[in-house]
């Protein structure tokens, strides 16, 4: 009876445990702001600079808003390389994009003839400044194997050359706007 | 664009796997404070013949009431440090440096002496969770959940600093546990895992700052003569979720340490030992929709606002106190109240002294990161002993300076600006 008992109890602990899907879910390390802070700074809400505290050194990327090409657009990242960004890779369907956060994520495109594999892309504009390590491309890619898309590895020089597209795109929009002001 | 992604097709077999590595942020510095203006009307019956004017000549000393309004500012200036490393480590540093009513050595100036609040540095690892070490609050003190309030308004929020301490040298007795303590400490915090966080930390001793030596005095801070505890450790667990619409915040905290060493301390003529102290706290914050309500009850072995901080002599029972509260925010408007209750044993034939507060207040956050806050308090202390560790004896009778009772209502006002 008793040993009933216990395979009743790891039954019933197994199947919590599968019903609260996957440990990796529900695990993530609490940010800093998530602990009691007795600071009187901390018990307002929102900040006078618009941000937490005035730049003083480095390149923060998280909070950046507004400022440069991207000041009078209102998004949060160089509009050049966030108008370029958008040009170069609509020929995928768009799953998602955040101006503020300067990142493009699109869906899974397969390439017209080719239904066995497909591609997806990441674009991250990485700050205000139009320069050319500002955007950064991943590139994923699946193969159709039996009836499971698999990953496969795609070639070093793809994502570089989708930056260079975006850079290039980037200048031209730059200059045209440039000649446009005069 | 398309030739590209069909290109790739093409070498396959020559690609090489695509290692997507975690984007290394440089470190960035910040500035960032607070300042703050209050002005405070504080109706207290221990302010009645408080203060002597002296004697000159053939006119005599005299007694008269304090004033009942007062004005203070205040300010914290902060340097936030954050970064990460490619491998996914993030760490930083904060420093506070506050106005505390410090004044230059011997006392003199204004009080507007510049010196440390807390100063920390934290790695933390998107797996093991995180490693905060410095004058930080413990553990304990970061992980619990106490009744809501807003700007200023609390069982020991803006209220106590308008008002003078009583006989046992206490404002209030009813706070939460650490009561903000910065002593230097090592602090873990735990990943989360379905809600549910836990936190533990140690302090060797109580002191904090760049100090070995104990300031002002002669001894250094390993002396386990040196302060009222020495090896703090403090510990809690944490659950934060939501079922539907309502949050559900709950924590359980606890702190000990070792009462410093000495032969003990004279009561009633006789030599009695030190207890080590000891605080708890349980906490519950609900929130729906705007709507806060919670509360919290701290237990333990403590004595007066020293929440596990302080030895109190064997033979005092323990303490408690409990806080309820409730705040509504309603966009750039919120209102806050509560109720607050909680006794300390002050000894052997002596009546246990109890403290009551209320309060009700409203905050209106005029621009993002601009409060002005108004708030109403009524404070209600009975059985005030002499001493807040080593009570002998009540404080003297009635309600007066230095009496063991005690009745006070404060408004406060004013605005806190952060940036």
């Amino acid at each position: 009876m008793r040993r009933l008992r216990n395979i009743l109890s790891v039954g019933l602990v197994a199947s919590v445990l599968a019903g609260c899907s996957t440990l990796s879910e529900n695990m993530r390390v609490p940010e800093i702001d998530e602990y009691n802070n007795d600071s009187r700074r901390a018990r307002v809400r929102g900040r006078l600079t618009g941000e937490d505290g005035i730049l003083i050194f480095g390149n923060d990327r998280g909070s950046q808003r507004g400022g440069g090409a991207g000041e009078q657009s209102g998004i949060g990242v160089n509009a050049f390389l966030w108008r370029a960004s958008l040009d170069t890779l609509s020929f995928m369907p768009l799953a998602s994009a955040d101006p503020f956060g300067g990142v493009l994520i699109t869906d899974w495109y397969s390439p017209p003839g080719t239904t066995g594999e497909r591609f997806r892309a990441t674009a991250y504009i990485l700050g205000r400044q139009l320069r050319s390590d500002g955007v950064r491309i991943a590139i994923f890619r699946q193969e159709l194997r039996g009836n499971a898309w698999v990953d496969v590895p795609v070639s070093a020089g793809t994502a570089s050359e989708l930056e260079d597209q975006v850079l290039s795109r980037a200048r031209e929009l730059r200059s045209q706007a440039t000649a446009a002001a005069r | 664009m398309r030739k590209i992604l069909l290109g790739t097709t093409a070498v396959v077999g020559a690609a090489l796997l695509s290692n997507v590595a975690q984007a290394q942020t440089a470190p960035t510095v910040r500035v960032g404070g607070y300042f703050e203006f209050t002005g405070g009307h504080v109706s207290d019956t221990q302010d009645r013949n408080a203060v002597t004017v002296p004697a000159v000549g053939a006119a005599p000393a005299r007694t008269v009431n304090r004033d009942k309004v007062d004005f203070r500012a205040d300010m914290e200036i902060s340097v936030i440090v954050r970064g990460k490393t490619a491998n996914g480590l993030t760490y930083g540093a904060e420093i506070e440096l506050q106005m505390d009513n410090v004044t230059n050595t011997g006392g003199a100036g204004n009080g507007g002496v510049v010196d440390t609040d807390e100063m920390w540095g934290f790695v933390s690892s998107p797996t093991l969770g995180t490693l905060q070490f410095g004058d930080q609050d413990s553990a304990a003190d970061q992980l619990k959940v106490s009744a809501p309030s807003v700007t200023n308004l609390g069982e020991s929020a803006g209220w106590d600093e308008f008002i003078a301490p009583a006989a046992d040298g206490t404002r209030y007795i009813l706070s939460t546990i650490n009561d903000g303590s910065d002593a230097t400490k090592i602090i873990y915090m735990s990943p989360q895992f379905f809600g549910f966080d836990f936190g533990v930390s140690y302090a060797p001793n109580g002191f904090e700052g760049e100090h070995f030596s104990v300031p002002n005095a002669s001894g250094l801070q390993r002396d386990p003569t040196q302060g009222t505890i020495r090896n703090e450790i403090s510990g809690a667990l944490r659950y934060r979720g939501s079922f539907g619409n309502v949050g559900v915040a709950a924590a359980i905290s606890a702190m000990r340490g070792d009462a410093q060493t000495t032969n003990g301390v004279v009561f009633n003529g006789a030599t009695v030992g030190l207890q080590d102290p000891t605080a708890y706290q349980a906490g519950l914050n609900v929130t729906f929709a705007g709507l806060t309500l919670g509360g919290h009850y701290v237990w333990g072995k403590y004595a007066g606002a020293s929440f596990g901080r302080a030895a109190i002599r064997d033979g005092l029972s323990g303490s408690s106190n409990y806080t309820l509260g409730a705040t509504y925010t309603m966009g750039a408007f919120a209102v806050g109240a509560f109720y607050s209750h909680g006794t300390r044993d002050n000894g052997p034939g002596l009546s246990d002294r109890e403290q009551t507060a209320y309060g009700l207040g409203a905050v209106y956050t005029l621009a993002p990161g601009m409060d002005v806050f108004a708030n109403y308090t009524s404070i209600t202390d009975r059985n005030i002993a002499n001493n807040a560790t080593n009570p002998t004896a009540l404080a003297a009778a009635g309600n007066g300076s230095g009496g063991r009772n005690r009745d006070i209502d404060i408004v406060i006002i004013g605005t806190r600006l952060t940036f």
